[in-house]
């Protein structure tokens, strides 16, 4: 990190740097996850598109993304090329639909974009563009100073950029890409009019070195700047043209902290023009709109156009940034801005624990920095923090609130994270891909530094309502256990474009319901017949219930029942539902794979030979592919009140027959208790007939008809 | 009470009538005897032999009223000593046992053969019943309210419930002579 001594940075920006002054680049700590190699072969887009994978295309591609030839014709395609999205990284979904509907020769025509599947099966998400851009303008984006003339600077650069952001704005879109490697010639060497590159691939200013963002997003992780605005994509347009026109760069050789510091105590026009270059007045005025370190004193669109008009737009003058009257010492140098100091303070929290416990830092801020406000500010940090005890975690807790009262536009700060609020879903995004880290965001949502961070704007009279609700949303799903709540879904909340992580379909890349029952259909193809025993697990739950709630709210409570039967039932209720209102294609391997997994719901019929019809029925219709039919198999209420009622009629009967066995047995123990009885009684009815015949008998030999009696 | 009326009313006509009543006396006298031995219930050993032994006794108490001479107790003496008389109602008598003993037997074994043919039916169709329900149709295990096992059936159970029922014993009926004496109804 450079001193931030005003004398001895101006005075190195004056000149040109001598070599054996320049200062070693210091190692970017924030890593980007490289583009993955794909091998060869060819990538296919719904049979319509195919993309050549042998074939990549250097002038598109960038660390964390490649691009491809495409085309119509599958032996051969061109004419389009293809950028491949990293599976670490997050595409642009939610704007895709807008940029799609603009024709701005400025930029890419988009023609197509989605799922597209590998040669091995697996799926990436990709963006067919029309291969009208040319070649690239510039290599790098470093050590660039052209000394360009005013006239060829609008014409080349500021017009057509000026048109594509308009357009842009108009579909509220940001660009988030906008830099000298991104510009492209349109295939004529001696181009006119600049191209910009492609923009949606990867998450906004991911792929941005630093010297193009404004300070604040600068300081955050790459993955943690978020979307941006109209007002960070003019700022990275003015470094472009600060580029241009200077004769030579102040910041060449310098690190990133090196940048930003300068950027902090010098202002970004500053940093990117040293006082001593000089650049036309009304470029300057241009440049220096654009670079505005307070976005809201920058130029918007409205004083672009009054600048090219030839007009000069209301100059604002820019705040002067506080500046301590002595430096606070931290590992060795003196810091006297306090942005600077957090931003510091940050990247190395261990050894900032003395200076606050000693009450240095606070002694600074009042009486260095003389900044009361700041102070109120530290003072509600320690409270805060505090709440939670002063045990452990408490440090954990009161450095990312101290950097956020001495820089509240900084990102937020945690556990080695830089992340601003609205750039929290990608980075939970890469977390959850990378499978760590998980516990830092945990904490961050529990333990008070966001709300802190939303008070403290509060108090600033900033509007946070909107980040009230998404806190409170968020802290609800942790509260709550169980399969549609926890971590899955705050990921799912606060990333409404990810793809299901699911380890079982993760590689196949579903961003819908329809994409992820396709993939499903994939995994039980390759699976078969080794199939696992559970189709949604938690991570998928989150998914279905975050693109569509009417999926599976009204199965949430079978889903995430411990019952076996009820979980499957459930399962095979959503996947028909995805299935039936997407009017989507036979899933025959799924359907295997689900049928293969119905014994708990086929066995909640008492009847066993129902439950052989059933399954001789489930096995006619399963090559139909239609998860419909299946459940209207098992789901019939008539059926299921029948089985029940033949269920208690034989509990009934076999009481019956027990209770009659019993009472045999009994009876055949001791057979002269019950049988003799009979056969007794049988042998007097027996006697008692012959002794009557015989009587009768005698009388009648004895006396004929003239009975005595 | 009633029944010591009767008996008064049976010792005054056993007086006035007395000649009929020394002949039956003695020609009733394998009766007289089940009768004291008989503990049966409803005395149907006594009713089978009682009624084989009075149709026996019936022609000559017909000839001791109608032609034998006056009814005196001598006459009465002398036709029950007449061996004629005495071979036909005791031979009478006998074939009350015969037909008791046989009829008797022949019932027992019917029932008992009719009690073991229903018995194996209601093995074979409890058989299919647990078959075609589960083990759970027994009611040997607690149920939930949907009619399935609160607990998983044990493995050990299911095949000590396939063991065929323990056969009743026959071996009662036939020692069921020496407990005669001994035999008590419910």
């Amino acid at each position: 990190m450079g001193e931030d001594e005003d004398i001895d940075i101006t005075a190195k920006d004056d000149s040109e740097p001598k070599e054996e002054q320049e200062k070693p680049i210091v190692e970017d700590k924030r890593e980007k996850k490289l583009a993955e190699k794909l091998g060869g072969g060819i990538a296919t887009y719904e049979d319509k598109y195919f993309i050549d994978l042998n074939s990549e295309l250097d002038e598109y591609s960038t660390d964390t993304v490649k691009a491809y030839d495409a085309g119509n014709s599958k032996s051969k395609p061109r004419g389009l090329f293809a950028v491949i999205c990293n599976p670490m990284y997050t595409p642009r979904t939610n704007v895709t639909h807008n940029y799609k509907k603009m024709a701005n020769s400025t930029l890419p025509s988009l023609v197509e974009h989605g799922r597209i599947i590998l040669p091995d099966g697996k799926a990436r998400y990709c963006y067919i563009y029309q291969n009208n851009l040319g070649e690239r303008v510039y290599n790098s984006d470093e050590n660039i100073a052209l000394g360009w003339k005013t006239e060829k600077l609008i014409e080349t650069l500021v017009i057509p950029i000026y048109n594509a952001l308009s357009d842009l704005q108009n579909r509220d879109v940001t660009h988030g890409n906008i830099r000298m490697s991104n510009l492209y010639n349109g295939g004529s060497k001696d181009f006119e009019k600049v191209k910009l590159g492609e923009c949606l691939a990867v998450p906004a200013s991911l792929n941005q070195p630093v010297i193009y963002e404004p300070t604040e997003r600068a300081m955050a992780d790459p993955i943690g700047r978020g979307e941006g605005t109209i007002k960070d994509d003019l700022y990275s347009l003015g470094v472009i043209l600060a580029m241009h026109v200077r004769n030579f760069d102040p910041q060449r050789g310098k690190s990133e902290d090196d940048v930003i510091a300068a950027k902090v105590v010098q202002g970004s026009y500053g940093a990117l023009i040293g006082s001593s270059d000089r650049i036309a007045s009304g470029v300057s005025d241009l440049i220096r709109g654009l670079l505005a370190d307070n976005d809201k004193l920058r130029w918007g669109l409205e004083e672009i156009s009054e600048w090219l008009e030839g007009r000069r737009p209301n100059a604002k003058q820019p705040l002067k940034v506080k500046k301590a009257a002595r430096g606070i010492e931290f590992m060795g140098k003196k810091f006297f801005y306090a942005r600077t100091f957090a931003y510091r303070m940050n990247q190395s929290p261990q050894e900032c624990i003395p200076l606050i416990e000693g009450n240095e830092l606070k002694h600074w801020i009042e009486r260095s920095l003389d900044d009361r406000e700041m102070m109120a500010r530290i003072e509600l940090a320690f409270q805060s923090a505090k709440e939670g005890g002063t045990g452990v975690g408490y440090w954990d807790r009161l450095l990312p609130r101290i950097s956020i009262a001495m820089d509240y536009q900084a990102p937020i700060r945690y556990r080695g994270m830089a992340l601003h609020m609205n750039a929290i879903g990608n980075a939970m995004a890469l977390a959850f891909i990378e499978k760590r880290g998980m516990a830092n965001f945990a904490e961050l949502f529990n333990n008070g530094i966001l709300y802190f961070w939303i008070s403290t704007l509060a108090d600033l009279n900033m509007d946070v309502a909107e980040y009230i609700q998404l806190l409170d949303k968020v802290r609800g799903f942790l509260r709550q256990g169980g399969m549609l709540n926890g971590m899955e879904r705050c990921l799912y909340f606060l990333n409404p474009s990810i793809h299901c992580l699911s380890p079982l379909v993760e590689e196949y890349y579903a961003s819908s319901p329809q994409e992820y029952l396709k993939a499903l259909e994939s995994v039980a193809k390759v699976k078969a017949p080794n199939y696992p025993s559970t189709i949604i697990d938690q991570h998928a739950a989150c998914f279905l219930i975050s693109r569509d709630t009417r999926l599976i709210e009204p199965h949430a409570y079978d889903l995430t029942s411990s019952q076996d039967f009820r979980h499957v039932i459930a399962t095979l209720n959503i996947l028909a539902g995805i299935q039936k209102f997407n009017n989507m294609e036979p899933l025959p391997n799924l359907t295997e794979w689900i049928c293969s997994i119905l014994d708990p719901v086929i066995e909640r019929y008492h009847d066993t030979e129902y439950q052989k019809k059933l399954r001789k029925d489930i096995e006619s219709k399963k090559e139909d592919g239609d998860l419909s039919k299946i459940l209207i198999l098992l789901e019939s209420p008539e059926k299921v009140k029948k089985d029940q009622v033949t269920y208690r009629r034989a509990l009934a009967k076999y009481r019956e027959l027990e209770t009659e066995k019993q009472v045999l047995i009994k009876k055949m123990q001791k057979p002269k208790y019950f049988s003799e009885r009979t056969g007794q009684e049988w042998a007097a009815t027996i006697s008692g007939v012959i002794s009557v015949l015989i009587i009768i008998g005698f009388l009648l030999v004895h006396y004929g008809t003239d009975v005595p009696l | 009470m009633t029944v010591k009326l009767a008996l008064l009313l049976v010792i005054i006509v056993g007086f006035v009538f007395l000649p009929t009543t020394v002949f039956m006396l003695f020609g009733m006298l394998p009766t007289i005897a089940v009768f004291a031995t008989d503990r049966t219930v409803g005395r149907n050993k006594t009713i089978c032999i009682g009624a084989m032994n009075f149709s026996g006794c019936f022609p000559f108490l017909l000839e001791f009223w109608t032609e034998f001479g006056q009814q005196t107790v001598d006459n009465a003496l002398r036709l029950i000593g007449q061996s004629e008389t005495i071979i036909v109602i005791y031979m009478l008598a006998a074939g009350g046992y015969a037909i008791n003993k046989a009829v008797t037997g022949i019932t027992v074994s019917i029932i008992i053969q009719r009690n073991e043919r229903r018995l194996k039916k209601i093995k074979s169709e409890q058989e299919k019943l647990v078959k075609r329900w589960g083990e759970k149709v027994t009611g040997q295990y607690a149920l939930d309210d949907y009619g399935f096992p609160v607990k998983p059936i044990p493995e050990k159970k299911k095949e000590e419930d396939d063991k065929p029922d323990k056969e009743p014993d026959k071996s009662d009926g036939q020692n069921e002579k020496s407990n005669d004496q001994n035999t008590e109804e419910k």
